[in-house]
């Protein structure tokens, strides 16, 4: 075991290395672990791995210390799991590694080998059980060829973890690569090569790929050498590591002589992204008959998606590789998820009885729900701090649950805000389905939270900005028709409409309806013209009200409506200039957005993207009257 | 009783035999003998490749024919015996639709595959007009010495999308001359390919198509019956093991023949679909009993056929199920576009009329609607920029209204009896009411809709009203 371990983690830490340096821009979906490129088969894991470990460690950088130190929080977790499973798991690996060669004698064993990685990814990965036995039929042994295999399924499903792990645990030669961070061809392209040729970019190779490779068939050329290179490292590998263990010698040399035919395994990612790339669809179909175009017999394609084959017209350019379908937990499953890697079983056990069958009626995807649930289980926690019994018999439990339903409602409808500023260990807590690496897969939350419970807004912007904001939801909420009677001082607009309303009652209601409609839409658009009117309207109108504020509009004249506003120049000029600026910080934090111009007119149109209860949160605090400008609500 | 080395040897020879049938994989070794059409489509295009090489008549074939046919094994064995019975008399350039993307690109590759071919230095910096008139002087000088040049382009459509078709004209052209000994091979599997090429193209083309037709289903059988036999001429060891082997499958094919291999032959007989059936049953097979059964056959179909929506619709937990039926209703409302706003306002009306205990805030609920845009459920229906707000982004729904019913029906935690059943019930009813209003007018309304609606009509005119159709 203490052999087995040391590598594993030497490859742990090279591969978060590699990563900080390799690192392409990815999305926030995925953290570190997704972006790296493990270095396989790990060859360079014994050697590479203890000189990545005792010479960058010193030397390191305050970001490099501290994802070293994640990646060293996260394998003790991963070894106490380890030993927790005991024995079936230390059977599982040594047996594996015997059993690579798969030559004829060897047969029973490998064969017992597959059983316990069976029982071994099951007791990791519950739930799954009948994903992971399909999954291991596919792959056969090291020299069976294998199909295509489309891996799909919803996310936070473990698909990734699976596959990876599984082919982890097989110790199979094989390259991963993540379409959502690699993501353009070429990048996948190459980190396919650097991984099989055991490549790894750093500073001394200028960061160079190992093959320069701009288009597919620069790939199909390459792919063969570097296959044949990944199995020819993984034999002498295997061979070091029989040495080491001071295996039988005799199957060593039958291993490497197997190795030859052995099959090699490419792992994409994530493939629904490549379709929104030009040529998507292409590089697709070119991808899934990879082993046609390149005429190599043991290569194994597997291609892991969150959407079914249907999203894909995949059958245009290519045959359909043969999926595997990967279904939501059920109830007990996820119970049964939640309850990994907890420290307290008995107590977690009785708080997910009580609240995970609510919870699960409005989301059922692993990593939300355990994130939403934390603050309730704090809650839930509060009377053992206090001292009363660990585990609550059945009175203490209806007792605890009668306590924590009022909490219930609320922590449900603000659960599934994602807070990011949750410090780092809890992390590990997260993803249990996600198996080895302790990752979380959060997708971003959109830029304008709506916290409900806090009255303030969480933000500071400036006076003008707020106003400026305010000016842009009365422009896209109300029609540009009632501009005039909502800001027009005279009274002759509002009569005309008076008694306009009056004559049918029946019209004005439809005309209510439509403009629901409208309103159910979205924020309408509007020119810049019409914003800056409303602008100097509503903060003439609060100036009058409210004690003056205003470095902006000093030298207006108190009381000036609309017209004077537009007609009075230089007031406008100056005022522009303070606030176009404010205007443009706005939208480039995406406050409010500017839709494509027309080039020849040149006036962009502007449309607000604050929602409503933000916007009263921004209202309230420069006590501004928003609901009296608003038609409709 | 059955021991497991053999089993393992087993399903590893047929494993090889079926990936290299079907995925050009795994060698050569365990090749197949192919079907009676495909026989002679190899005897024709053979005898085209012939008249190339020994009368140094200029040929074009096409070989047309459904995704799965076996276009490219028959070109590659056809290859093989003529490299065997020619030797040094033919050489073979391969090009593929999907590698070589452009006209420029695929004459590169041309002159570099014939360049290893006569062992002459490739330079890469070469021009097109280079590349092109290298590729003349090649087939000219090929033809002196008696050498034909065959060109293989797969997907082969693809060449023909391309403007100005400039690479095919100027192979075709090259084959107009009497001086040059070659011949292009054409693979599609859109049988109209040929129609795809320019008037100038087409005129130098010759016309010769070969058609692939899928298999008959008793040939489809046969194939999935010689398939799955092992050897008997004693080169898997154990022939005890061997006859079990086939006298059992022998017996599992024919008892499973009724429902599961129909049902794939009739949705596609193509013989890789059949090969493909092979394989999954073969994976499914339990290995410490190590024969078929029915069983491995059956989940062997349930899984080369996913049912795509059915199979996401039956995770959804209950929320999103509300969502999507808000969705429905909206639609048989006859809103064409709504956007998470409008389906809120819907989902809160139903809460309110029908006073159940999953009723959400809004934040929930549009966490929910992401999940099932991420599921792919739900798209856009717009293509503007990504900065508008999801809530106002109009939205369409993927799912069929039997879809969604049987959805509902097989989901594990939708709720019994209450609303949403109501609601695809009062759906239903507004299917019936259509379906009274355009009995007349030639069921113009199922004509509009999917097949799927267009079945519903039917059916409910066959059993409400048999008399308006017939």
């Amino acid at each position: 075991m203490e052999n087995d371990e040391l590598p594993e983690q030497g490859v742990h830490c090279l591969d978060i290395y590699g990563a900080l340096h390799r690192a392409p821009p990815f999305s926030p979906k995925k953290s570190l672990a997704a972006v790296v490129e493990q270095v396989t088969p790990s060859k360079s894991g014994a050697s590479a791995a203890g000189g990545a470990r005792d010479g960058v460690q010193p030397k390191a950088s305050p970001f490099l210390n501290r994802s070293l130190r994640r990646a060293l929080l996260a394998s003790p977790a991963r070894a106490e799991r380890n030993s927790a499973e005991g024995v079936s798991l230390n059977g599982a690996e040594s047996e594996d590694l015997n059993g690579v060669g798969g030559g004829g004698s060897q047969l029973k064993r490998s064969r017992s080998s597959r059983a316990s990685t069976l029982d071994y990814m099951t007791q990791i990965f519950p739930g799954r059980r009948n994903e992971i036995n399909q999954l291991l039929n596919l792959l056969g042994r090291p020299c069976d060829p294998v199909p295509p295999v489309f891996v799909y399924g919803p996310a936070a499903t473990g698909k990734t973890s699976i596959v990876r792990e599984a082919i982890r645990v097989l110790r199979r030669p094989h390259a991963y690569v993540s379409c959502r961070s690699s993501h353009t061809p070429r990048l996948m392209f190459e980190s396919i090569l650097n991984q099989l040729l055991g490549h790894v970019r750093s500073a001394s190779n200028n960061y160079s790929s190992a093959r320069k490779c701009e288009r597919l068939i620069d790939f199909t050329k390459h792919l063969p050498g570097a296959c044949a290179q990944a199995l020819s490292r993984k034999s002498s590998q295997d061979k070091k590591l029989r040495s080491v263990r001071k295996g039988t010698p005799k199957k060593a040399e039958k291993t490497s002589s197997a190795n030859v035919n052995d099959t090699v395994y490419l792992i994409f990612d994530n493939v629904e992204q490549s379709r929104g790339w030009s040529g998507g669809a292409l590089l697709l179909g070119a991808l899934f008959k990879l082993s046609e175009l390149t005429r190599l017999p043991n290569l194994g394609l597997i291609f892991i998606s969150s959407v079914g084959l249907d999203g894909y017209q995949a059958s245009t350019l290519s045959r359909e590789p043969l999926s595997i379908y990967f279904r939501d937990y059920n109830d007990s499953e996820l119970y049964r998820i939640l309850l990994l890697q907890r420290p307290n079983v008995d107590l977690y056990a009785s708080f997910l009885s009580a609240v995970l069958k609510t919870f699960s009626r409005a989301c059922r995807r692993v990593t939300e729900l355990s994130r939403s649930l934390e603050p309730l289980y704090q809650k839930y926690c509060e009377p053992v701090l206090r001292g009363a019994a660990t585990t609550p018999d059945d009175q203490g439990k209806r007792q605890r649950y009668s306590m924590l339903q009022p909490h219930i409602r609320p922590a449900l409808s603000q659960t599934l805000i994602i807070n990011v500023s949750t410090p780092g260990p809890k992390r590990n807590t997260v993803d249990q389905s996600g198996g080895n690496r302790g990752r979380i897969k959060t997708t971003p939350r959109r830029i304008l939270p709506s916290e409900s419970e806090s009255q303030h807004l969480t933000f500071e912007m400036p006076q003008c900005s707020k106003y400026l904001l305010l000016a842009a939801y009365i422009a896209s909420r109300n029609a540009a028709t009632l501009d005039a009677s909502l800001f027009d001082a005279g009274d002759g607009a509002r009569g005309s409409s008076r008694k306009r309303r009056k004559s049918s009652s029946s019209a004005m209601e439809r005309k209510e309806a439509e403009a629901h409609e409208q309103q159910m839409k979205g924020p309408g658009s509007f020119p810049l013209e019409r914003l800056l009117a409303i602008f100097r309207c509503i903060v003439v109108e609060s100036d009058d009200s409210a004690h003056g504020f205003g470095q902006f509009h000093s030298s207006s004249h108190p009381g000036s409506n609309l017209e004077e506003a537009e007609g009075d120049g230089e007031v406008t000029e100056e005022l522009s200039a303070d606030v176009l600026m404010q205007l443009s910080t706005l939208v480039s934090v995406n406050l409010l957005s500017k839709s494509s111009t027309n080039p020849l007119e040149g006036n962009a149109r502007y449309r607000c993207n604050v929602d409503g209860n933000l916007m009263q949160k921004v209202a309230r605090s420069v006590q501004f009257p928003l609901s009296k400008y608003l038609l409709h609500g | 009783m059955v021991c497991e080395e053999d089993v393992e040897e087993a399903l590893s020879f047929l494993r090889r035999r079926l990936c290299a049938a079907s995925w050009g994989q795994g060698g050569n070794d365990v090749a197949l003998p192919l079907l009676p059409d495909v026989e002679k489509i190899c005897r024709d295009l053979e005898a085209c490749l012939i008249g190339t090489i020994e009368n140094g008549s200029n040929n074009s074939v096409l070989l047309l024919g459904p995704r799965g046919c076996g276009k490219t094994m028959v070109t590659d064995r056809v290859l093989a015996q003529l490299q065997l019975t020619f030797p040094e008399r033919v050489s073979v350039v391969r090009l593929h639709g999907l590698l070589h993307a452009d006209d420029r690109c695929a004459l590169k590759a041309i002159s570099e595959q014939l360049c290893m071919e006569h062992h002459l230095v490739f330079s890469k910096t070469a021009a097109f007009d280079d590349n092109l008139h290298f590729l003349i002087t090649m087939l000219k000088e090929s033809a002196l010495s008696h050498k034909s040049v065959i060109f293989i382009l797969e997907e082969f459509d693809l060449f023909a999308q391309r403007p100005k078709q400039r690479l095919l004209y100027n192979l075709l052209d090259a084959m107009q001359s009497t001086l040059t000994q070659a011949a292009v091979v054409g693979l599609s599997c859109r049988l109209d390919a040929d129609e795809l090429l320019e008037k100038r193209v087409r005129s130098r083309f010759s016309n010769r198509k070969l058609l692939f037709l899928p298999p008959s289903a008793e040939v489809a059988c046969r194939l999935l019956h010689d398939v799955l036999m092992l050897p008997t001429d004693g080169s898997l060891g154990d022939s005890t093991f061997v006859t079990l082997w086939n006298e059992n499958t022998t017996k599992v094919l024919e008892a499973s023949i009724q429902d599961i291999i129909c049902h794939t032959i009739s949705l596609d007989p193509s013989p890789h679909r059949i090969l493909d059936l092979a394989l999954r049953a073969i994976c499914n097979l339990d290995q410490g009993k190590g024969l078929l059964t029915v069983a491995d056959f059956k989940a062997a179909n349930a899984s080369l056929y996913p049912q795509f929506k059915r199979e996401a619709l039956q995770g959804l937990s209950v929320l999103e199920l509300y969502l999507l039926v808000c969705m429905k209703r909206l639609e048989s409302k006859e809103q064409e576009t709504y956007n998470f706003t409008i389906v809120f306002e819907e989902y809160q009306h139903l809460q309110e009329t029908h006073k159940t205990s999953d009723h959400y805030s809004r934040e929930i609920a549009l966490r929910a609607f992401e999940h099932l845009l991420e599921r792919e459920l739900v798209v856009y229906a717009d293509f503007r920029g990504r900065s508008d707000a999801i809530e106002f982004r109009p939205v369409q729904l993927l799912v069929d209204n039997l879809e969604l019913q049987e959805g509902l029906n097989i989901n594990p935690v939708c709720p019994v009896c209450p609303p949403l059943c109501h609601c695809i019930c009062s759906f239903c009813n507004f299917m019936h009411k259509n379906v009274m209003a355009c009995d007349k007018s030639t069921l113009t309304f199922g004509l509009r809709h999917t097949t799927f609606y267009s079945i519903t009509v039917l059916v409910f005119v066959a059993s409400g009203y048999p008399s308006a159709v017939v």
